[in-house]
């Protein structure tokens, strides 16, 4: 019953450290409707979107979820840069890319005049400034802090907050006293001025080492208005007025959030917008409801009750059918393998990683679990992606392939039929979240292929808050079946380097792939960057850390009564320009006002 | 009889205090901590411990039962890890609906459970009594969930006549109807799917013994109609029992707007819950088990006042 909320979740959770998705409209040349030509764009009507999840917080610093993400994509849309619908990045609230400094330390932005914040007030560089000390600042507990490792004097000031920890925890300090040591690295690490407002329209970044990525990252941070938020404690910030009646300078305006039932936001007539000079946002309202059960969501789609929401793989047939749904099947970035633990000697020889690679038949899955809406994995990232290298080696189902690769490994059938080698059987538990339907398949049919090549597995479903915390994150697994959801950039620092952190669960290690990594977030040259990911890839591909499993594709459907261009990518629902759409005035009231 | 309530009331209290010691351990023990998932898992080690300490998951556990019993006698039910609002604020917000489903839901199932009950014991085996016997046991056994379905796919699909989800219309504010129209199906899938078939079973059965009492025969021998005997002499005492289903009835309701209020996607306490225990906010899913918990030990206790009131046989000092 859970299964997408779950998923979604995942998705929601892992996809922090990855860039985020954050928007703009621009760059997308306006077209006249294809559609009934004479149906005039219309203000007015209200467009109901079906959401999974409640939001958390409106205050996109703390930003952690998707169904979060996807409300402030539309209230705040003010990031300095940002990813347009076909996946490029374009000037947001910057009037233009940046000016980089020769030694490229140095990254000064001007902003767009004019641009205000829905209560009247200027939108001006002391926000862009006052958000990015945010997320330094010592009481922020949001999931950004690390993104900011690339200013100039992070490293100190880290360092000076964790000593601050060690000597309360050692009781040198009290709390009083550890505040006000942290307080007071914070307003030293301000004064080196690495984020900087040198007039009201141009803010400059000092980087402590060149880091072209940094760019790309400030796609990923909607700003935050100083003059509400400016005077609040750190600590305050996050439970603050704010988060739940927020003001933004996008698009929309807000409207209410009603927990549990919806948020409604108003299409803001004011708005400027890109610098093609877009009208502002044509319906009145834009509601997005909680629907927490994926198959009452479902039905509210057949209902007319909602104009737009997700759909399951195997209802995609019954709901291209119905005539007054358009049902789109998009790639993401996201993907699903099972992660083996190389820290398990069962896993350290490289051919039976192959073995079990071989012997696992992916193209089932897509055939069967995702209904041929996704595309088989040989690798980490996306084949919707501009990184993607579609030329790494592949291991295609072949049992015996399989069988004479763990023979050379030593591993030799025993009595039971299982695997064995030194007396030990090759038998080993899979765990997954409970309620992920196309998971728990995915791990049936996983059991099924390796018994037929002699390895026995047991399947466990964990319920997903104790996965994370104490399968994954704790490395606590022997095998495990889980995805990511991949940012628009292709840094994977943290997934695949040595030194990467808890994201690296699978214990991964390749000294050429640490080198690529490194030069990864160092370089700013496309071309030079798609090699390196490319060979990162290719690299993967041959170690099977993971045996990829399948690239699932997002099926979106929307409402017949929704007018306008709507165009789904990877980063792109169909609301992605909720601006540019509308319902002709005859629709307005229909039976889809429930 | 006040001194029996007092000494009821006085018992409530320790129960109270063990039921939810024990929740509040169990909630605790559960593997999967309420910091892992506030924390962005790339950062370091003091941050998890900075969110714990902030939450104050690092202080004993009898401590903290302590620090909560504390605030509780203080009416202060601690803030939802979730969105940092005092939980009471939100649950306030929330229980109205829940309530409200729930005395729609025991209105439905006693109205069609006890006349029904009352018709098949008069009739036994009659084909009446075969058939509401069918539809009573149907109720029970369908899984709450799936009934919600299939009533979707019969009022909101093939009819037309009832919305799926939600409590309004959007865009529409309260209206009386409207409001209905939302809340049909959830009561029928609470009542039906909850307390109709214990209430009718127990009414039969219970019917069935009176009937063949003696001052029933009597009744019928000094010539009265046959419904003064039922209603008057034969359901007073066949009532009897069902208090205590009653009674007992209202935390069964309060667990089946859990899964009720999750299909439909109604806001109440039941949904609050579920999302709460995913997302381990502890002083949330304390607050719904406290609630729960009095639920219980108020409906016992108003069953045992009912049955002195109603009894006379029963006497309390």
């Amino acid at each position: 019953m859970k299964g997408l909320a779950r998923y979604r979740l995942l998705a929601a959770t892992l996809v922090v450290l990855l860039a985020g998705l954050s928007v703009l409209a621009a760059g997308c040349p306006r077209r006249a409707p294809e559609e009934d030509p004479g149906a005039e764009v219309t203000a007015g009507g209200i467009m109901i979107r079906g959401s999974i999840a409640d939001a958390q917080t409106m205050n996109p610093i703390y930003v952690a979820d998707t169904a979060s993400g996807d409300i402030t994509h539309h209230l705040f849309q003010n990031s300095l840069m940002a990813w347009n619908r076909e996946v490029e990045l374009v000037p947001n609230a910057a009037e233009s890319f940046p000016e980089v400094s020769a030694d490229e330390l140095i990254y000064t932005f001007r902003l767009r005049p004019g641009q205000t914040w829905h209560d009247g007030q200027p939108f001006t560089s002391h926000d862009v400034v006052f958000t990015y000390e945010s997320f330094m600042n010592p009481f922020y507990t949001g999931p950004r802090r690390a993104d900011m490792a690339m200013f100039l004097g992070y490293k100190a000031y880290v360092g000076e907050l964790a000593a601050a920890k060690r000597a309360l925890d050692a009781k040198e300090i009290d709390q009083e006293a550890h505040d006000r040591r942290v307080t007071e690295a914070f307003e030293a690490w301000r004064a080196l001025g690495a984020v900087r407002a040198l007039d009201d329209l141009t803010v400059r970044f000092i980087l402590e080492t060149p880091m072209a990525i940094f760019l790309t990252r400030t796609a990923g941070y909607h700003i935050i208005p100083r003059h509400i938020l400016g005077e609040v404690h750190g600590r305050d910030v996050k439970d603050h007025g704010f988060s739940r009646n927020p003001v933004g300078s996008g698009p929309f305006r807000w409207k209410e959030w009603l927990p549990d039932q919806h948020i409604a936001l108003v299409g803001n007539a004011d708005w400027e917008g890109g610098r093609d000079g877009k009208p502002p946002a044509h319906s009145d309202e834009l509601v997005t409801r909680v629907i927490p059960d994926q198959k009452t969501l479902e039905i509210a789609l057949e209902a007319k009750e909602i104009d737009f929401g997700g759909v399951t793989p195997e209802e995609y047939e019954r709901f291209k059918a119905m005539p007054h749904l358009r049902l789109m099947s998009t790639p993401t970035f996201a993907y699903t393998y099972l992660g083996l633990n190389l820290a398990n000697p069962l896993f350290q020889d490289v051919r039976v990683r192959h073995a079990i690679s071989h012997a696992i038949n992916k193209e089932v899955m897509v055939d069967e679990l995702l209904m041929g809406h996704g595309t088989v994995a040989w690798t980490h990232g996306s084949p919707a992606r501009w990184d993607y290298n579609p030329d790494v080696r592949t291991f295609p189902f072949d049992a015996a392939r399989a069988k004479s690769l763990l023979a050379e490994a030593g591993w030799t059938p025993g009595a039971d039929g299982i695997l064995q080698r030194d007396g030990v059987r090759f038998s080993f538990l899979l765990q997954t979240n409970l309620g992920n339907r196309m998971r728990e398949q995915a791990a049936v049919v996983i059991q099924s292929n390796l018994k037929d090549v002699g390895i026995e597995v047991e399947i466990k479903l964990v319920e997903w808050a104790t996965f994370v915390s104490d399968v994954l994150l704790a490395k606590n697994f022997e095998t495990v079946i889980v995805g990511w959801s991949l940012g628009v950039d292709p840094d994977a620092f943290s997934i695949w380097h040595t030194e990467g952190g808890p994201f690296n669960f699978v214990s991964y290690s390749n000294a050429r792939v640490d080198e690529l990594l490194e030069e990864g977030r160092r370089v700013g040259d496309i071309d030079r960057r798609r090699e390196i990911y490319q060979e990162m890839q290719a690299i993967l591909a041959e170690d099977q850390p993971y045996v990829f499993l399948f690239y699932p594709n997002a099926i979106h459907a929307v409402g017949n009564r929704i007018r306008g261009e709507i165009k789904v990518s990877p980063i792109a629902s169909p609301l992605f320009y909720a601006e540019d759409l509308w319902i002709p005035a005859a629709l307005q009231a229909g039976p889809h006002l429930n | 009889m006040r001194r029996y309530v007092l000494r009821r009331v006085l018992q409530a209290v320790p129960v109270l205090l063990g039921i939810t010691m024990i929740s509040f351990f169990i909630i605790h023990l559960a593997p999967g901590s309420p910091a892992a998932l506030l924390v962005d898992p790339t950062a370091d080690p003091a941050s998890f411990e900075a969110m714990e300490r902030a939450l104050g998951l690092d202080r004993p556990l009898h401590v903290q039962y302590y620090r909560w019993v504390v605030r509780l006698l203080r009416g202060d039910l601690g803030r939802s890890f979730d969105d940092g609002r005092p939980v009471l604020e939100r649950v306030v917000e929330r229980i109205d609906l829940t309530f409200l489903l729930m005395a729609a839901a025991f209105l439905v199932s006693f109205c069609i459970g006890i006349p029904l009950g009352i018709v098949c014991a008069v009739r036994q085996y009659s084909r009446t009594d075969h058939v509401a016997s069918a539809f009573a046991f149907v109720g029970l056994s369908l899984p709450n969930f799936w009934f919600a379905l299939i009533l979707m796919l019969l009022f909101t699909i093939t009819l037309g006549w009832l919305p799926a989800q939600g409590i309004q219309t959007h865009g529409l504010g309260f209206n009386l109807w409207d409001r209905t129209r939302h809340l049909i199906m959830p009561v029928i899938v609470l009542g039906y799917g909850g307390a109709l078939a214990g209430y009718f079973r127990y009414t039969r059965s219970s019917m069935l013994e009176v009937i063949r009492q003696d001052y029933v025969r009597t009744a019928r021998s000094k010539g009265l109609a046959e419904r003064v005997v039922i209603y008057r002499h034969a359901l007073k005492n066949a009532l009897l029992p069902l208090i205590t289903l009653v009674g007992l009835a209202l935390p069964g309701f309060f667990g089946g707007a859990l899964v009720t209020e999750q299909v439909f996607a109604l806001p109440g306490i039941g949904r609050m819950a579920w999302t709460a225990i995913m997302r381990r906010d502890y002083p949330t899913v304390m607050a719904i088990n406290t609630i729960a918990a009095t639920l219980v030990v108020a409906g016992n206790f108003l069953a045992d006042l009912a049955y002195g009131l109603v009894d006379p046989r029963i006497k309390y000092d």
